[in-house]
Parts: C-alpha cells; sequence; structure tokens
C-alpha cells in the first residue's frame, strides 16, 4: 500500500475505549474495594487481636484465681491423705491389740477353791526383741513374740494345777493366750505340809499389724466396748 | 511555486504529548464531519485483510448530527451523542472534520503554517518530515472544534474516536490508498476539486512529496460559466453535467494556472528525486473535472484522466453499500481517506 499521511489531532487524553468495562472507572473503583477489603481486613484482624488478648487476660484471671484453689484443694488432699495413713496407722495398732482383761478374769475364775494365786507377772519381751525382721530374710513371715503371763500360788492339790494349765489353754483365755505350762522344777513342796508352791508360765499371742482391709469400715473403739484400760 | 528545503535550525510544532506507539486498528470507520449532505454524514468501514489489503465494509450515510454550527453549539462536556448503525460499529473511528479553518499545510513550522488564523485557539499538529526532505504537514483546526469532535461518539460502546483529522488531508489519503495510484507506479499528479478550493498533490513513490491547495474551487468554476452564459449555478452545473457546452474558453483561464502549478510540481520532483510524473488525474464532481482534463489535454498535450478514488476501492464480499453507490462514491473520499489513514501509524513526530 502506498504512504498514507496521518497527522492525528486528537489528543491522548481524548480517547476511549469501547469495552463496556471502562479501565478508567473500573481501576479506581477496584483499588478502592482493595483499600476497603484491606481496610477491613487489618480491623478485622485488630479486633479479632484484641478479643485474643482479652480472652488471654481473663483466662490468665482464671487460672491465678484458680490456682489459689488448686493449692487449697491439693493441701487438703495432702491433709486427706496423711490424715487416712494415720486412721490406717490407727486401725492396724488396734488390729494389732492383743486385749488381757477378758483373758485375766477367764484366769481368775478358773482359779480352784483349794488353790491361791501369790504372784501374777504379765510381762513383754525387750523392744529389741519386737522388731520385725527386714522382708526376705528369713524370720520375715514369724511373728513377733508376745507377751508373757507368769502365775505363782499354792495349792493343796497338785490336780487343780493341771486343771488351772488346760483352763489356760482351752478356757475363756485362749484368745490371749497360745500356750500354758509349768516349767520344769517349778512344781515343788511348800514348807506347810500338804501344800505345793507352782508356778505357770502362758506365753501370750504375738501382735498383729496386718494392714487393713482396702475398704475398711471404720470400726468403732475397741477398748470403749470392752471397758477396757488394760491394754499395753 | 515549487517547494524548497527547509530552512535550517527550524523545526515544526511537535505534537501535544509524545505520541505512544500503538498497534493499528484493522478494522475501522470513517466518517466526515461538517460534509454538509443532507442524507448524513458520509461513512464508510474499512477492514484490512490478513495479506494487508484494505476493503470496504459498509458505506452510507449515517443519520447523525453534523454539521458542524450544531456540533459547536453543543456543550463542551456531551458524552457521545452519536449512535451508529449496526453496520458501521468498527471498534474505532475516524473522523474527518471539514470545515473553513480546519486544513493542513505543507510548512516547515506550525507558525508558519497557521499565519493566518489565531493560533491559540487551534489545535495543531505536525507530521515528521519526510525521508526525502519534503515539509512536514501541519494540520490544523479550532480547539473548541476539535474538543467536541472527539466527544461525538460515546464511550464503552463501538466506536470510539482513534483519530481526528482534516478533510483535504483525507481525500489525499483516499487517493493514495486507492488501486488508482498503484497502477500508476504510485508517482503521479492529482488535482482535488473541492467546493471552494482544490487541493494539488504530487505522489512520488507512493508518498505525498508535495501538497498545495488554491482558492479555487466548484463554486467558482461554476460562476465562470454561468456568469456568462446568463444562468445561475445550479443550471450551469447541469449545463455541464449533460455536455451540451464546451466550457474551456470559461474555464481555461480559471483552471490553467492550477495546471501551471502542478506541471511546475512535476519539474521540482524531476530535479529533486529524478522522477519523472507522466500521471495527472482529476477528482471532483463531475460535472467539472471530465472538463478540467480535457482543458489541461488541450493545452499541455499531457494524458489527464478522470477519477474516483473510491468507486474502484475493493469491497467486501455483501458489502453493505447505498444502491447508487458509484454515482456518489465521490462523497465519501473523506472518509474512506481517514479510515485508510487511521489504519496506518501516525505521522508525526
Amino acid at each position: 500500500m502506498n504512504r498514507l499521511v496521518h497527522v492525528n489531532l486528537l489528543l491522548e487524553e481524548e480517547r476511549r475505549g469501547h469495552s463496556p468495562i471502562r479501565p478508567r472507572v473500573m481501576a479506581p473503583m477496584f483499588a478502592f474495594i482493595a483499600l476497603l477489603a484491606a481496610v477491613g481486613w487489618a480491623g478485622l484482624a485488630l479486633l479479632s487481636n484484641a478479643m485474643i488478648r482479652s480472652g488471654n487476660a481473663r483466662a490468665e484471671e482464671q487460672i491465678r484465681e484458680q490456682s489459689s484453689t488448686v493449692a487449697r484443694y491439693e493441701s487438703i488432699v495432702a491433709r486427706k491423705a496423711a490424715l487416712e495413713a494415720e486412721a490406717g496407722q490407727l486401725d492396724r495398732f488396734l488390729d494389732g491389740r492383743v486385749l488381757f482383761g477378758p483373758a485375766l478374769a477367764a484366769v481368775a475364775e478358773s482359779v480352784p477353791e483349794d488353790s491361791s494365786l501369790a504372784r501374777l507377772e504379765l510381762s513383754y519381751p525387750p523392744a529389741s526383741a519386737t522388731v520385725r525382721p527386714a522382708p526376705g530374710t528369713a524370720n520375715a513371715k514369724k511373728s513377733p513374740p508376745g507377751a508373757t503371763l507368769r502365775l505363782q500360788g499354792v495349792t493343796s492339790r497338785p490336780r487343780d494345777v493341771e486343771d488351772l494349765v488346760a483352763a489356760i489353754r482351752e478356757g475363756g483365755a485362749t484368745n490371749a493366750f497360745v500356750s500354758a505350762a509349768v516349767p520344769p522344777g517349778s512344781f515343788r513342796t511348800d514348807v506347810t505340809p500338804g501344800t505345793f508352791r507352782f508356778e505357770i508360765v502362758a506365753a501370750g499371742a504375738p501382735r498383729s499389724f496386718s494392714p487393713p482391709p482396702k475398704t475398711p469400715p471404720r470400726r468403732a473403739p475397741a477398748a470403749a466396748a470392752n471397758g477396757g484400760g488394760n491394754a499395753p | 511555486m515549487p517547494p524548497t528545503d527547509p530552512p535550517k535550525g527550524e523545526k515544526p510544532q511537535k505534537a501535544a504529548g509524545k505520541a505512544k506507539h500503538k498497534v493499528p486498528p484493522a478494522d475501522v470507520v470513517g466518517i466526515e464531519v461538517g460534509a454538509g449532505f443532507s442524507e448524513g454524514a458520509p461513512a464508510v468501514r474499512l477492514r484490512r485483510s490478513p495479506e494487508g489489503f484494505l476493503r470496504i465494509v459498509a458505506a452510507g450515510f449515517v443519520p447523525v448530527v453534523s454539521d458542524i454550527e450544531s456540533i459547536l453549539a453543543m456543550p463542551a462536556d456531551m458524552r457521545g451523542p452519536w449512535s451508529l448503525p449496526p453496520a458501521f460499529r468498527a471498534p474505532a473511528a475516524a473522523l474527518a472534520v471539514t470545515a473553513p479553518d480546519a486544513l493542513v499545510r505543507q510548512s516547515d513550522s506550525v507558525e508558519d503554517a497557521t499565519a493566518d488564523f489565531d493560533a491559540s485557539t487551534l489545535r495543531t499538529k505536525a507530521s515528521a518530515t519526510g525521508k526525502k526532505g519534503s515539509l512536514p504537514f501541519v494540520a490544523f483546526m479550532p480547539e473548541e472544534l476539535a474538543r467536541r469532535v472527539a466527544r461525538l461518539l460515546p464511550e464503552g460502546r463501538k466506536p470510539t474516536a482513534v483519530s481526528i483529522q482534516v478533510s483535504p488531508l483525507a481525500r489525499v489519503n483516499a487517493f493514495a490508498a486507492s488501486p488508482t495510484l498503484s497502477a500508476a507506479g504510485g508517482t503521479a499528479v492529482l488535482v482535488q476539486i473541492a467546493s471552494n478550493t482544490t487541493t494539488i498533490a504530487l505522489f512520488a513513490k507512493g508518498a505525498v512529496a508535495l501538497y498545495r491547495e488554491l482558492s479555487v474551487g466548484e463554486e467558482d468554476s461554476l460562476h465562470a460559466v454561468a456568469g456568462p452564459m446568463n444562468v445561475d449555478n445550479a443550471t450551469a452545473k447541469e449545463l455541464l453535467e449533460g455536455g451540451l457546452v464546451d466550457p474551456a474558453p470559461f474555464l481555461g483561464p480559471l483552471v490553467m494556472p492550477i495546471f501551471r502549478q502542478a506541471e511546475l510540481s512535476t519539474d521540482w520532483v524531476l530535479r529533486r528525486n529524478g522522477l519523472v510524473v507522466e500521471k495527472f488525474f482529476v477528482a471532483g464532481p463531475p460535472a467539472l473535472a471530465p472538463h478540467w482534463a480535457a482543458i489541461f489535454r488541450d493545452q499541455t498535450g499531457r494524458e489527464a484522466t478522470t477519477c474516483e478514488p473510491v468507486s474502484n476501492f475493493p469491497q467486501e464480499e455483501g458489502a453493505s453499500l447505498p444502491p447508487d453507490f458509484d454515482k456518489v462514491s465521490g462523497r465519501f473520499a473523506a472518509a474512506i481517506g481517514a479510515a485508510a489513514a487511521a489504519m496506518q501509524e501516525e505521522d508525526a513526530e
């Protein structure tokens, strides 16, 4: 094609687009929408941040408030555990008591009419003998020795001594004593003719501090029921 | 008078703002503003094929307010009062403005080109200097008119204005884009008769090398015939169209200076570029162009032919054209020239 002379008097700023979507109009609108969205997003972010901060502060306050309660609860739980341990120990102590009052009353009632008791001695072995052996040792399962009842008296009938030994072994004192015997050489004649001096030694039941059952029923103190005060 | 080399050290005024490189549109509707036809504004839609050939898609008169007085009476901030028929809704529009002070001149400075106008009221633009040192083209029109013409087409709807040109240059471009100039080898002289002016355009190797505008036109020619015959201009026009009279004795004194100017221009091209111009074309009203060509042939012995640049312009198959397009095709010269020019890059510094 031949060369044409195109001298255009239309200014650049007078050019228009034929598209219904006009960048000249849409660009500022999109920019405004984008700015609005950015501002909205920033506002939401700030609001969300403030809410989170407020929630955190409230949670920290609640934690501070609850921490004293928790500490109090923990101290109560610890005290309860300590009291329960103490109660358990007391229960075991009560379980381990050997009550001699009824046994001694039964012994007194078993003394024949022709006999009389001159001396009654109830003794425990020394403390070192009552220490339980360490677990796993040869004597671990062996119960510690119990108390020893030593009776000295006078009788006119030798048979009465045997009856008294039998009464201690098999009568009402069996809960407190597991065995009774006249030590060899202890039955001898008295200075009064027809009378004899005797001695009976009874071994008391061993004390047992076995642990109480897991849900032990609270038990009233046995001493009150037994009208005791004779326990060691 | 043949043009001379441009003076050293003086450059034409640059266009307002630096022209951006843009891909020229391939589908343009050209519309002539201020043509003054009762049928409407002449409009031609051109489309460039992938091979680069221009073809007419549609041509016709569009019913829009296009007279200069009405356009100047519109508010300056109007928003696209024009709505074109669907056939003319190309993506881009090129507007050719026909107005007494919408002109083009070949000058090395805007000041010289607009010396007889108040330059402060004009919008001007100059083309780049040609490769062969030809003078730049300075187009100008009143700023108020240009501002309103730029707003005639609405935004957001096809077409939108991509170019505002002056009609005299658009008519020359119509000839430059026509097959007539290509058939002449790109070197020819065009004498274009307008209502009050006549333009001489000398083409060398397909480009306009020389442009002159003379203040003798159709009205003067008709008056020159009507006066001695004691008839009015309309009657003289009818007589000339019918070929019933030989107007040579009346038109000769009026026309010969024009052709003498054309001959001088060919001598200038011969000296400057070594090109021999043998083809002379006369375009204009059917009542005058054949008589002007005959006078030129008789007086100079050279060949001069009438031509109508638009009539033999290639058309697309199924193009929407008025029924009497061949008869009125000359009216679309400015529109088709503006559209064709808008399909190439702006010629500006």
